[in-house]
């Protein structure tokens, strides 16, 4: 034992030597000077790069929220806090969602842990839907984006809460189980779990937390490199040639969305900067559809449900945002 | 062990952006501590792993819940799996170490389209006294300076300002910096003076930017940054007024250290 400890300590610090040493030679031993590469997969790579960069605080969050839930909360507390009657516990869930600010890739790790913990599935899709869409600081850029006019942002908050409601209602009504991947070797049923000292209980979520990443972590990398992909070699221009009408438009917006992956506070700058090519209903479609669902979080939801399951979600999703931005596109 | 090194590199990574100033050709300034927190918790996590490189065949499951938890059996040996599983969570380490960095450029705006003109179509006929009304007061205020000089603070409100209310900048001078790019997606070929608009990440970058009159008589390369001084117009175009600037005098410069704006 004593042994181990020493060769922990050993190897942490040799590591920690090298890191230093990487840091203090870290003058350009980059490969351009070898090999020319083609000036688009640069920019493939930079793209690639920021997204990661720019998801990856909100990631770990998400991961450090999840060995939370898995550590801390017992199946009575979450039993409390979601009502008995579905309907309610839609609605509580899709508000929960709201107040929560999370962006769409750090939430598939908290949603998939809140299910594993009994959480009905439908709830936990409400929480996935409303948590990145709805949230203080999507409604403030939507705001901005749109040269500070309110009723943007209040269309998009206002349909999205409607939207994320009807889909984690056709959810209840669908399915009964949870949709989760099952793992091998895993056993089913609650154990009787032993109540531990605080010290070993935080080291425990922070080691959940650690896995939790790496799991994740390989489904952010495979999603933001095809987005990371479209973006390069796809030029948004050659999609917009694609539509005219309403819903060939609405349509071709949300295809856009979903391809792109942007991070829900920063698409409402580009969906306003297609304001003169389409009409607000199929910009809605933009600002609704994005956040829940996108290439990056596909992948990870992948990794979590069955595929079945996440494809059937995927056109629920995808009907009732049409369905619904077509119905109240007279009045927009 | 091979975990504890990914984030001991995750952490390093990060902190070689944020050290040589590099980040910001990323991501938004604005959003810096983020990335920041990121790169100490990566540190803390790899404090945490390393225990466990000893460890981690007799971790017990007793805090797993039941649907299973996340501990992967270490025991089995090197799969196929594994492999392929850190070879792609090192991959934006190795493109991010290795791949030389690259700003965007013309290619780039092409392919995400660029607007120099935010016009609702309606208000083409519109005499001017009645759009002074519907200005609020920062576009009012952008109107009595007697120059524009755009600069990376006040780019986004200047643009804004112009290109939504092209008319009442007519004869107005300016000072504008960008890099140029030309634009045939139109019946009649466009030369603009173009900045990138980062908000969040370079993955959302837009370009916008203003059409130089007779651009092409400049002669100016693609791509070259300079900096124009002119006079505003506008111009009639397919879809509606949009505001144009008329070069009286230009001169090339080297791409700035920050070449995006952020909003």
């Amino acid at each position: 034992m004593r042994m181990q400890k020493h060769f922990t300590e050993i190897i942490g610090f040799i590591l920690l030597g090298m890191a230093a040493l990487v840091i203090s030679f870290n003058n350009k031993i980059t490969i351009s000077n070898f090999i020319l590469l083609p000036e688009s997969f640069l920019t493939f790579n930079m793209i690639f790069l920021s997204i990661l960069i720019e998801a990856i605080p909100f990631v770990l969050i998400g991961v450090f929220i999840a060995g939370m839930i898995q550590v801390f909360m017992t199946e009575e507390h979450l039993k409390k806090l979601i009502p008995k009657n579905k309907l309610l516990a839609v609605l509580t869930s899709c508000l929960i969602g709201a107040l929560f600010p999370a962006c769409e890739c750090g939430i598939v790790p908290i949603v998939r842990r809140l299910i594993a913990k009994g959480v009905p599935l439908f709830a936990g899709i409400g929480f996935l839907l409303t948590g990145p869409l709805i949230n203080p600081l999507v409604v403030i850029s939507t705001y901005m984006a749109f040269g500070e006019d309110l009723r943007m942002a209040m269309l998009r908050m206002g349909l999205g809460l409607v939207i994320a409601i009807i889909i984690a209602a056709i959810i209840c009504i669908l399915f009964k189980t949870n949709q989760l991947k099952r793992r091998k070797g895993m056993p089913y049923g609650s154990l009787p779990v032993p109540k531990q000292p605080i010290g070993k209980r935080i080291k425990a979520m922070l080691e959940h937390a650690i896995d939790e990443f790496f799991d994740m972590g390989k489904f952010l990398i495979i999603g933001a490199l095809l987005a990371a992909f479209v973006q390069t070699y796809i030029s948004t221009k050659s999609m917009l040639g694609l539509g005219e009408g309403i819903i060939a438009s609405t349509l071709v917006m949300m295809g856009l969305a979903f391809l792109l992956s942007l991070c829900s506070e920063a698409d409402a700058f580009i969906a306003a900067s297609f304001r003169h090519l389409f009409p607000q209903t199929s910009l809605l479609g933009f600002l609704i559809y994005g956040p829940m669902l996108d290439l990056k979080n596909t992948i990870m939801l992948m990794a979590v449900f069955n595929i079945r399951f996440v494809m059937v979600l995927m056109s629920i999703i995808t009907l009732t945002v049409l369905g619904i931005l077509l119905f109240v596109h007279p009045w927009i | 062990m091979v975990k504890a090194i990914i984030l001991l590199l995750f952490a390093v990574f990060i902190f070689i952006l944020h050290e040589t100033g590099e980040i910001v050709r990323f991501i938004n300034p604005n959003y810096l501590y983020f990335s920041q927190i990121a790169s100490v918790i990566f540190l803390f996590l790899f404090f945490v792993q390393v225990p466990r490189i000893f460890t981690s065949s007799e971790y017990d499951h007793s805090e797993c819940g039941p649907w299973g938890c996340s501990h992967e059996d270490e025991g089995g040996g090197i799969t196929v799996k594994t492999l392929l599983t850190y070879g792609l969570i090192i991959l934006p380490l190795l493109t991010g170490f290795l791949l030389p960095y690259k700003d965007f450029g013309a290619a780039e705006a092409l392919k995400r389209g660029i607007s120099y003109s935010t016009h609702d179509h309606g208000h083409v006929e519109v005499h001017d006294e009645l759009l002074v009304h519907q200005m609020d007061e920062g576009v009012q205020e952008i109107v009595k300076q007697p120059i524009l000089e755009f600069d990376n603070e006040n780019f986004v409100s200047y643009i804004r300002a112009v290109t939504s209310y092209p008319v009442n900048f007519v004869g107005k001078q300016i000072l504008i910096e960008g890099f140029i790019l030309e634009d045939d997606s139109f019946t009649n070929k466009h030369t603009v003076i173009t900045r990138f608009l980062v908000t969040h990440c370079v993955a959302d970058a837009h370009a916008a930017g203003l059409v130089i009159e007779e651009g092409s008589i400049l002669g100016i390369h693609e791509n070259t940054w300079v900096r124009i001084k002119g006079e505003l117009n506008v111009k009639k175009s397919d879809s509606g007024l949009i505001p144009i600037i008329t070069v009286s005098s230009w001169e090339e410069i080297h791409p700035p250290m920050d070449p995006y704006v952020y909003p």
